[in-house]
């Protein structure tokens, strides 16, 4: 009898002990939000809708969009940041999370201190585009022309510290040319300038870039990234150029609140491989001229770390103050 | 006649059952969208885009394209009858459309508002059809210089919009370019008036202003304790729905003028339908003969704004579809849907996909009729929504108006700051404040700030451009006369009348 009850302690201690990790290894138990500190429609947005279905499969468990927009994604991140450590509350961004740390100088959260990578998702190169009527069509053009008149070109961005400007600035610190930087309301409005002659060049996405070089109303001028995009298989990457310098990559990532569980973003991390890599979602991120990764958590830390390192260099160099 | 095979092609592909069933869906959300006040078209197409993505392309810019000019046409019912515009655009149709429906006529001005959408819309279709590819050209020729320009004469404009003294007018403008520099500035990437607040880092939107400054205002003057008792919407007739031969003859020219001007705003990439319904109502007022009318129920105020904005909406399209540039942030989730189907948009798209060309022409058409045919009867319930009791019908505004504000960007901080301008709003009206120049400095004050500053960046700080680029010197010419007509006929309402003193708002 003794024997008996101690064996059925020892079992319910057993039983009690084992089942928070049963809970754990059974996440997850109900929908997961994923957080996109950007609006509806817009590039990241895009990016997790066509692997939203994959994750789904992945996970077993439904997964909600919440689009939180505003302040360059850091509203949304601070939101993200501040959610339960449980694993149900995800972030989704791209680049931005790299560059804020060094462009605004009081975010309402710390990056590496409150957020955890889980898996870098995706990377998009970025392409030069001018204007059809521009002179100077080349890389090398651009260069020698703006050396013989500095101050003088004209570059569109999609704002004041936005990936496509700290791309112009990263260029203009490795040519050591002077040009003139335009910014303007998100990329939109600014390609709509390119289209019309009113700025000549700009760095932009790939997928955004595409009608209007296919219909002729702009020229591309080179990619960056390691090989030839499979979406603009013609142009040419700065690298084989003789710039492998200029070499600014959109990177989306996937971060939780810092102390979630590491089996929870092992889950996580696990299933946004898997989901990136169906054989459907990388046609569609290759037809918009995207690289799917899906890394573990570790690898994403190492990559988040130096980018930041990276582009505070760019940025402190350039001077770029937003306060 | 090719335009004639060609509308003959579109409406066979229009009409066809299933792309009339996504049409009327389009439509008929569309104007529930425009009436629940707060939920623009933008919320309701980000909300239904996933959606389409199983539909072919062409049924799903149909109906998306429905949702759009659908709530256009149905955000001025809401106006009209409650003084709670429906989105921004139909904010400049409480001016004379709530003085009418407090005056019994109602049923007028919602008819008057559905006929005009109409008309505006119909004619802004066949200009799309026949001159699309020189229009979308003519459209890449403005530039930041140019921009500048046309938001001086628009902001000129607001002078038109001020009622009773010249000094408030004055004031809100300014205050109206205060709020519109609130946020991160494009250029130098400073925050302005954000008071460290991340919430305020992209700037006060102009929904937030609008609803809070009219439907929030609206209701809290409605809580006054002697607030006039329910009265309109009693005594509806169905034979008042009939537009006189005088109601006619008043609106038929501000119907054709709305049309011109909102094209004009339409085919502009960056402007839209909110500016140009409030450029065409200052336009109807400049040109009446009665402008003293306005403010107080002139049906001209209410059908020439509605044919600008419906114009500008259809006219929208011209350089999304044939130069892939969108017009505004609508038109650029329509244009991502476009490439989710593998169709890229540019001059090709006419030659490339003629069906969805001139399928979407086509159903636009049919949109606009099915959208009459459903308003027309839907006047009388509309009407009687005024018989709901106040305790019922402002708490449920109020929730929608929260509901809308919340859903765009699912932040708390914007209703708060509804609120906030709400009360400002109600304030400012009891002190006789006019609202509608202030949302104009609003929406103009960043497009004035921004595209001179880039205007000049790009010139190397040379202002000479200004009247060295032809379409801006005809527009600053222009700008010129308005002043010189505005002060002479200012001196001679002077010399005419001894005591111009401020004639309080009847509103």
């Amino acid at each position: 009898m003794k024997l008996k009850s101690g064996f059925l302690a020892g079992a319910l201690i057993a039983f009690a002990l084992a089942a928070p990790a049963s809970a754990q290894s059974s996440f997850p138990e109900k929908p997961v939000t994923i957080i996109v500190p950007f609006g509806a429609g817009g590039g990241t947005d895009n990016l997790i809708r066509s692997f939203q279905p994959a994750l789904e499969k992945a996970l077993g468990k439904p997964v909600v969009i919440e689009n939180r927009p505003g302040g360059g994604s850091t509203i949304g991140t601070a939101v993200a940041a501040r959610a339960k450590a449980d694993g149900y509350t995800v972030l989704a961004v791209d680049t931005a999370i790299t560059v804020n740390p060094s462009l605004y100088s009081d975010l309402p959260y710390d990056t590496l201190k409150d957020l955890a990578p889980v898996s870098m998702l995706a990377t998009g190169p970025v392409i030069l585009i001018g204007n059809a009527g521009v002179e100077a069509k080349t890389v090398d053009d651009i260069i020698a022309s703006a050396k013989a008149a500095p101050g003088v070109l004209t570059f569109a961005s999609g704002g004041n510290g936005a990936s496509t400007h700290l791309a112009l600035e990263l260029m203009k610190q490795v040519t050591d040319i002077d040009v003139i930087h335009v910014p303007y309301k998100g990329t939109g409005p600014a390609t709509t300038d390119l289209v019309g002659g009113h700025v000549q060049y700009m760095f932009n996405g790939i997928s955004a870039s595409r009608p209007h070089l296919d219909s002729g109303a702009v020229i591309p001028v080179a990619v960056t990234g390691d090989e030839r995009n499979p979406a603009v298989p013609d142009v040419p990457t700065f690298a084989e150029l003789g710039y492998p310098d200029i070499d600014p990559m959109t990177i989306w990532g996937a971060w939780v609140p810092s102390g979630t569980p590491d089996d929870v973003v092992g889950i996580l991390s696990d299933a946004f491989h898997e989901a990136v890599n169906d054989p459907d979602v990388v046609g569609t991120l290759n037809e918009l001229g995207f690289f799917p990764v899906g890394s573990t958590p570790a690898e994403y830390g190492e990559t988040a770390t130096s980018e930041i390192a990276k582009w505070k260099q760019v940025i402190d160099t350039a001077d770029i103050v937003v306060e | 006649m090719e335009l004639l095979q060609n509308l003959a092609f579109g409406f066979g592909v229009a009409l066809s059952f299933s792309n009339i069933l996504y049409c009327l869906i389009g439509v008929t959300v569309g104007t529930f969208v425009g009436v629940l006040p707060g939920i623009g078209p933008m919320a309701a197409i980000s909300m239904l885009l996933p959606i389409t993505f199983g539909l072919d392309p062409v049924g799903a810019l149909i109906m998306l394209a429905g949702i759009y000019y659908g709530a256009q046409f149905g955000s001025s019912v809401t106006s009209i009858l409650l003084n709670i515009p429906g989105h921004a655009a139909a904010a400049v149709i409480c001016l004379d459309g709530h003085p009418m429906a407090k005056q019994g006529r109602a049923a007028v001005g919602l008819v008057g508002s559905a006929i005009a959408s109409f008309i505006g819309g119909s004619l802004a279709i066949i200009l799309v059809m026949q001159f699309a590819p020189p229009l979308a050209v003519f459209a890449l020729r403005f530039g930041p210089t140019e921009y500048f320009s046309m938001m001086l004469l628009a902001l000129l404009a607001a002078a038109a919009l001020t009622q009773g003294s010249f000094l408030r007018g004055f004031g809100m403008v300014v205050m109206g370019l205060i709020i519109g520099t609130v946020g991160i500035d494009v250029n130098s990437g400073a925050q302005r008036l954000t008071f460290g607040n991340w919430n305020l880092a992209d700037g006060v939107s102009f929904v937030i202003v609008a609803m809070g400054f009219f439907a929030i205002a609206e209701v809290l003057s409605n809580l006054e304790p002697n607030s006039k008792p329910q009265m309109i919407g009693s005594d509806f007739k169905w034979r008042e729905l009939v537009p006189t031969w005088h109601d006619f003859k008043q609106a038929f020219g501000s119907i054709i003028r709305g049309f011109g001007v909102g094209s004009l705003f339409g085919v502009l990439p960056g402007s839209g339908p909110t500016i140009a319904s409030f450029v065409s109502y200052s336009v109807e007022k400049k040109v009446s003969r009665t402008p003293e009318r306005f403010g107080k129920g002139a049906l001209e105020g209410v059908t020439g704004p509605e044919s600008a904005n419906n114009a500008a909406a259809v006219a929208g399209f011209i350089p999304t579809l044939t130069l892939g540039v969108p017009g505004d942030a609508i038109m650029a989730l329509m244009l991502g849907c476009l490439m989710i189907f593998g169709i890229q948009p540019g001059p090709s798209v006419i030659t490339d996909n003629p069906e969805l060309f001139w399928g979407l022409m086509a159903s636009m058409w049919i949109g606009n009729l099915l959208l009459l045919i459903l308003n027309i009867p839907m006047v009388g319930v509309w009407v009687r929504v005024l018989k709901i009791p106040y305790r019922i019908l402002f708490p449920s505004i109020l929730l929608f108006i929260c509901i809308g504000v919340y859903a765009t960007n699912n932040n708390v901080f914007d209703i708060l700051m509804l609120a906030g301008f709400g009360v400002v709003g109600y304030v400012l009206s009891k002190l006789d404040c006019p609202a509608a120049p202030l949302l104009l400095g609003v929406i103009l004050g960043p497009l004035i700030e921004e595209n001179l500053r880039r205007a000049l960046l790009i010139s190397g700080g040379d202002p000479s451009v200004f009247i060295t680029h032809p379409i801006s010197l005809g527009l600053l010419l222009v700008a010129a006369a308005v002043v010189v007509v505005f002060s002479y006929s200012g001196l001679r309402a002077r010399s005419n009348k001894p005591a111009p003193i401020a004639s309080p708002d009847n509103d």
